[in-house]
């Protein structure tokens, strides 16, 4: 991974610096609520409904197992414990001390982490696969693009006052894994006809209360122009992004706004002032990055090893039906014969989607050093990821795993909720998100161990800021509030992967009580109607959203509308 | 009113033409003679009374625009011009940033550029990176401590990832230089 060289090294210590500066000046009343909100929300600072909150930076997901300990440090030494790991592979920290705050930016510099416009109306955390370098299907490594677009968006002097939030996410492979297209920026690794690498350009996709899938504005653009596109890309939404209105002032309405014609022109002729400028990458900048991601040590096994291995992980499934679950669930492919990624599930029933406490994550900080080349990922879905784990390494793993609660078999499945932290902890959240998730994960548990309901993703948001990104969920759950009361809307067929799409509105919302009944009905109606493997948004996508409104709303009275 | 500039903090020695001429009895304005001195008008007073302004070869003329001007209008003044300032309505709106970047770098604005308007101390490095070389920061921050302070958020960072208006080298750059200088070795 990125070894920070003196240069970040210098710049981090002296953000942290100017932060202490900023809340001391704050606190001695110097500084506005509004000008010091401006200023620590671009160090990932909110002052939320008990106490701030602390957004920490995990540039596009990857870790260290140095790193991770810090991040279970913080939890016990400045929290209450335990961290939420975020949809924007981040880590949020629901309870630290105001004044204590530049304390923690300092130790996570000691580590080479920060919190830098983790929120702020600037270039945010960028995201991507968490399979990048490993996935066999990949066209290139995404991440030391990453690493240089975080680079560049890092306290960028024309780009620090956004209209409003701005988040790019880069893909490696033409699956999508990284939710590229609800994205303000979507880059897309691509090998042209001559065989070249670069990106295909996607603008103006988001979430939040005007959904959009963002539209491709560009099929090639070679690597050594990512940094001057972007900043043509920027510099147009900067100067012509509209500031009047919070609701309106992402990119996706600018573009909706001009028609992607007219935005792409725009964007193209600001891009040929620049494009040959001291921003385009020469071939040494791209081959330093690309030399900091080296593949983990691999060492492929030998036939006899491999033979051997493979005897004593059928052995194990035999005996132990959970272990068996987990090998079926929660490995992934390897393009490394030999190895395997291994997800680590952070939705154990009744545990908040996300969370891990100091204790899991020091766990898993030595099983990375133990078992995966010292790396972590963090996943999109709130998850963690082991990316180099040897297979004959697995059933020792899984028993250092499932002993901390961690070997959860159900990622991908109903139990593997996305979610919100909702009105437990956010101060923009009008309904509950967590208390939700958990009652369909105690209710449909036993369901999904009976009829494999197969790939299946809910997403929760507790309000229509969508952080849960429930537009994406093949079947999301909005939380709205409704003169004190908490309803709950459903919309189904979302998907965030290469199929992108907005899930379709199901009808009325519901009381918080009949949200399991509903989810019922929907399963139920699914489990009828499914053809042979036909997952839950291959049946929806055939029969369409007519025969579940109907069961929802006809033919159970319980359901009527609200 | 104090300005941060090159030269430390200075007085304000220009004199500024209120807004709005042509909406109020632009018959009379129209004639009226321009005071003495260096003077910093807006827009619209540039597009009434462009003429007058530039009669006197000997004065020192300014632009003041704010955010909704259509800025590259003027930009066949710039040669005439010892100064733009560029109006903040808000700390928070970021177009004057790439406004400056724009006139420095692509149009070679070589005279001053002054950030004006809601001007706060913990945007100047931002500000100086993009091209403004002169600040005027809002009254609260005016008085001698306070633009000590100011002063002293110029020199916070040491280093940066990007090359913009002002010449210093980037980290990209640094980084190629020693690059090249352990080759050479």
């Amino acid at each position: 991974m990125y070894h920070y060289d003196q240069y970040d090294e210098t710049l981090v210590r002296e953000r942290v610096e100017q932060f202490r500066e900023q809340t001391r000046r704050f606190l001695a009343g110097e500084l506005s609520d509004e000008e010091f909100k401006a200023l620590r929300l671009r160090n990932g600072l909110y002052l939320q409904r008990h106490a701030p909150m602390l957004r920490v930076a995990i540039p596009y997901g990857l870790l260290n197992a140095t790193q991770l300990g810090m991040l279970a440090h913080i939890a016990r030494r400045y929290d209450r414990g335990s961290g939420h790991f975020s949809t924007r592979q981040n880590i949020q920290y629901n309870w630290p001390r105001l004044e204590e705050v530049p304390d923690i930016l300092a130790e996570l510099a000691t580590v080479q982490m920060h919190a830098i416009q983790t929120s702020g109306n600037c270039i945010r955390n960028i995201t991507t696969d968490h399979l990048a370098g490993i996935a066999p299907d990949e066209v290139a490594d995404p991440r030391p693009y990453c690493e240089l677009i975080r680079q560049w968006s890092t306290l960028h002097p024309e780009f620090s006052f956004l209209p409003r939030k701005f988040k790019i996410a880069v893909s490696g492979s033409p699956h999508d894994r990284a939710a590229l297209q609800v994205h303000d920026i979507g880059l897309c690794l691509v090998r042209n006809a001559r065989g070249g690498i670069g990106f295909r350009v996607l603008v103006g996709g988001g979430q939040g209360r005007t959904p959009c899938i963002g539209v491709f504005i560009r099929e090639f653009l070679e690597q050594r122009h990512l940094l001057s596109y972007l900043e043509a890309i920027l510099r147009v939404y900067n100067l012509h992004g509209r500031r009047d209105n919070i609701f309106k002032a992402r990119i996706k309405i600018l573009m909706r706004h001009l028609g992607a014609e007219e935005f792409t022109r725009q964007v193209e002729s600001e891009w040929k002032h620049i494009r040959d400028s001291v921003l385009t990458l020469k071939p040494a900048d791209i081959e330093r990055f690309q030399a900091c991601f080296p593949e983990a040590p691999y060492a492929e096994p030998t036939d006899e090893v491999n033979t051997r291995v493979e005897a004593d992980c059928r052995n194990l499934r035999e005996r132990n039906p959970h272990f068996a679950a987990w090998m079926k669930n929660s490995i992934v492919a390897h393009k490394t014969p030999g190895y395997n990624a291994v997800y680590i599930s952070l939705k154990a029933p009744g545990q908040v989607p996300g969370d891990a406490s100091a204790e899991q994550m020091e766990v898993v900080a030595e099983l990375a050093e133990r078992y995966s080349a010292g790396e972590i990922r963090v996943t999109h879905s709130q998850n963690l990821l082991l990316g180099h784990v040897r297979r004959a390494d697995l059933p020792a793993l899984w028993a250092a795993l499932d002993k901390q609660q961690l070997a959860t078999p159900n990622i991908g499945l109903l139990g593997d909720i996305i979610c919100c932290p909702g009105l437990d902890y956010c101060s923009l959240a009008n309904t509950a998100s967590i208390s939700v998730a958990n009652n369909i994960q105690e209710h449909f548990e036993q369901m999904d161990y009976l009829h494999d309901l197969g790939e299946l993703r809910i997403n929760i948001s507790g309000c229509m800021n969508a952080c849960g990104h429930h537009h994406v969920g093949h079947i999301g759950i909005l939380g709205v509030d409704k003169r004190g009361q908490e309803f709950y809307q459903f919309t189904l067929g979302g998907s965030s992967r290469e199929d992108a799409a907005l899930g379709d509105r199901l009808g009325p919302a519901v009381s918080k009580q009949q949200v399991v009944e509903v989810v019922q009905h929907i399963l139920k109606l699914y489990l009828e109607l499914r053809e042979p493997g036909e997952l839950f948004l291959d049946t929806y996508r055939r029969i369409g959203l007519q025969p579940f409104k109907q069961r929802v709303y006809e033919d159970s009275r319980a359901t009527g509308s609200h | 009113m104090k300005i941060l500039g090159p030269q430390g903090v200075t007085d304000n020695t220009w004199r500024s033409l209120p807004p709005g001429e042509q909406e109020t009895a632009p018959e009379i304005k129209r004639e009226a003679p321009l005071p003495d001195g260096d003077l910093l008008a807006p827009a619209d007073v540039w597009r009434t009374r462009r003429d007058a302004l530039l009669a006197h070869p000997g004065r020192r003329l300014g632009l003041l625009l704010h955010v909704d001007d259509p800025w590259e209008e003027f930009l066949p003044l710039l040669p005439r011009l010892a100064l733009i300032a560029l109006n903040f309505p808000a700390f928070n709106d970021g177009r004057p940033f790439s406004t400056a970047r724009l006139l420095r770098e692509r149009h070679a604005f070589r005279g001053e550029l002054r950030a004006v308007g809601d001007v706060r101390r913990d945007q100047l490095f931002f500000m100086r990176r993009c091209g403004f070389d002169a600040f005027c920061l809002v009254p609260e921050q005016q008085s001698p401590q306070a633009l000590e302070q100011a002063l002293s958020a110029l020199r916070e960072f040491s280093v940066h990832y990007q090359s913009a208006a002002n010449s210093s080298t980037d980290i990209f750059q640094l980084r190629r230089d020693h690059a090249a200088l352990k080759t050479a070795k």
